[in-house]
């Protein structure tokens, strides 16, 4: 039996954190599956930690906040020496659909691919994904970027939903970047050859709280993140 | 170059020397960080002993007035201490942050034994 687990990353979801473990450990009683759930709280002020504890919901308190990057890197690096074969980071407010975990996995297991990100944009019919227009074309023009770094269409840039195998896991636990590291991981994936996947997936809008990223940060995100990119070293 | 700016560029120079000493003696700067300090003492020191290499120089970098010049090699040098900061800010984060993430994964070991 392979051995799988869901890393959720976690600052300040007290209103979403319980609903989204529940939804997984009802997933896991349905269909006989064995996803391990690690979430990462990333120094929460409010009562995540509670909730966490109180419900016993494996987790590991970060005793600074690190930031996304480095909280979802703690949980790779725990998936390394805990011997998991996938690992799949998976977001803590009710955003990413327990029941796609499986499409994401499966090509890992198979051999497939070495990552795999679950798109909300590479299948029309299922992009019922609600965001605004400028972040639609924010997520396009990195998928410009990143096809002209790397000569590969990635469409959903900054999914936050992926699968990994234990290479990427080495990988992931030595780099990760720090600020906005999905769509800068992707290339870095990519740069060393390793195979990369894109599935359709339904993603639903967030219930509570808002998205982490505000509109006076995506311009700093745009530029971060596409000179990240542009400026990467080629690997042979 | 006036004498009046010679005469204050060697007691600035020679105040800014025993400052850092001072601080060194009292371990509030490590020797290695000193050292550029010091290094930015020395020279300031140098120009206000012989003016002279100035004028050689500014031939290099046509400044109107070789003042300005001693004004430029100021900024060059706090812009590289600058830098040279930023850098160890880098890898210090870098430091700090696979710190929490160690003592967050014992932490979390420890209290599940």
């Amino acid at each position: 039996m392979k051995k799988i687990l869901l890393i959720i990353p976690a600052y300040n979801e007290e209103q979403n954190i319980l609903k989204t473990y529940e939804s997984i450990t009802n997933y896991n009683a349905k269909f006989h599956s064995k996803y391990d759930v690690l979430v990462i709280n990333d120094g929460s002020r409010d009562n995540t930690e509670k909730i966490l504890t109180d419900h016993n919901i494996p987790h590991i308190r970060l005793i600074q906040n690190l930031g996304i990057g480095g909280a979802v890197q703690t949980g790779y690096i725990y998936a390394l020496r805990n011997g998991y074969d996938v690992a799949v980071q998976f977001d803590g407010d009710g955003q990413h659909d327990v029941n796609y975990v499986k499409t994401i996995v499966d090509p890992i297991l198979n051999g497939k691919a070495d990552m795999v990100i679950g798109s909300r944009f590479i299948n029309k019919d299922m992009d019922n994904f609600k965001s605004s227009q400028v972040r639609r074309l924010g997520i396009r023009l990195l998928s410009r970027v990143i096809a002209f770094k790397t000569k590969k269409k990635i469409y959903d840039t900054t999914s936050g939903f992926r699968a990994v195998n234990r290479d990427i896991m080495e990988f992931f636990a030595q780099h990760y970047p720090t600020e906005y590291p999905e769509p800068i991981s992707t290339v870095e994936v990519l740069s060393r050859h390793m195979t990369v996947l894109e599935l359709p997936v339904k993603m639903k809008a967030r219930e509570h709280g808002k998205s982490s990223i505000t509109l006076v940060k995506s311009i700093y995100y745009m530029i971060n993140v596409i000179f990240s990119i542009l400026i990467m070293k080629k690997v042979k | 170059m006036s004498i009046k700016l010679i005469i204050s560029l060697i007691v600035f120079s020679l105040f800014w020397f025993f400052l850092i000493l001072h601080f060194v003696r009292k371990k509030k700067i490590s020797v290695r960080y000193s050292l550029f300090w010091l290094f930015s003492a020395f020279l300031i020191l140098m120009v206000g002993l012989f003016p002279g290499i100035l004028n050689g120089i500014n031939r290099l970098f046509g400044f109107e007035v070789v003042s300005n010049l001693v004004v430029g090699m100021l900024i060059t040098i706090l812009m590289l201490i600058t830098f040279i900061l930023t850098i160890i800010v880098t890898k210090q984060k870098e430091q700090i942050r696979v710190l929490v993430q160690e003592v967050s994964l014992l932490e979390s070991e420890r209290k599940n034994d």
